[in-house]
């Protein structure tokens, strides 16, 4: 498994419109939390 | 939101660009918009790697905005502002760069520098069920912003 974390925040994507899976987007925003949960 | 972030990330830090950072020879990717009368103007700067691919490209930052990445002609002083020529390659485009205008540039980073209240730039791939994965992430550092 991959060990990742997770990276919280008030982000908003670049993208417009519905999203979709393998696609890829833009994100900008200020971090609220940052922690080293496996997932 | 939440955005995981794999171990095989890389971070990049932020650091302060100015337009006196600016050299000819240098490859900028300059964020534009253009304006009614034709003027082309940078709403972003940043140096690229020079291997970079250079050219325009539909960027997201803002509606009608473009992504120029470009090797830097030449610049010169104008009342608007500074007036860089950019060479993408298959053109040139004249971009006025007005006071102000957002600066800055990526360095290496590490995790340590994620922390609330900094700005992130993340580049991000969607998976299924709505869930994000970042490819690349840029963090504020010492109150420089990233571009966007």
């Amino acid at each position: 498994m991959k060990r990742m974390v997770l990276l919280s925040g008030l982000l908003a994507l670049g993208a417009a419109g519905p999203l979709l899976a393998q696609q890829n987007v833009n994100v900008r925003g200020v971090v609220t939390a940052f922690d080293g949960k496996v997932v | 939101m939440n955005i995981a972030l794999p171990d095989t990330v890389p971070v990049n830090a932020t650091r302060a660009f100015t337009l006196a950072d600016i050299r000819p020879g240098m490859v900028l990717g300059v964020t534009t918009l253009k304006r009614a009368d034709g003027t082309v103007f940078a709403i972003d700067v940043r140096p690229i790697p020079p291997a970079a691919r250079q050219g325009l490209s539909p960027f997201d930052l803002q509606p009608g905005s473009t992504m120029t990445n470009a090797v830097v002609e030449g610049a010169v002083a104008s009342a608007a502002g500074q007036e860089l020529t950019l060479n993408y390659q298959s053109g040139t485009v004249r971009v006025l760069v007005p006071p102000g205008t957002p600066m800055s540039q990526a360095v290496p980073g590490s995790r340590a520098d994620v922390k609330p209240g900094e700005t992130v730039f993340i580049a991000a791939r969607v998976e299924e069920g709505n869930r994000f994965t970042a490819l690349r992430l840029q963090v504020s550092k010492d109150g420089v912003k990233p571009t966007q």
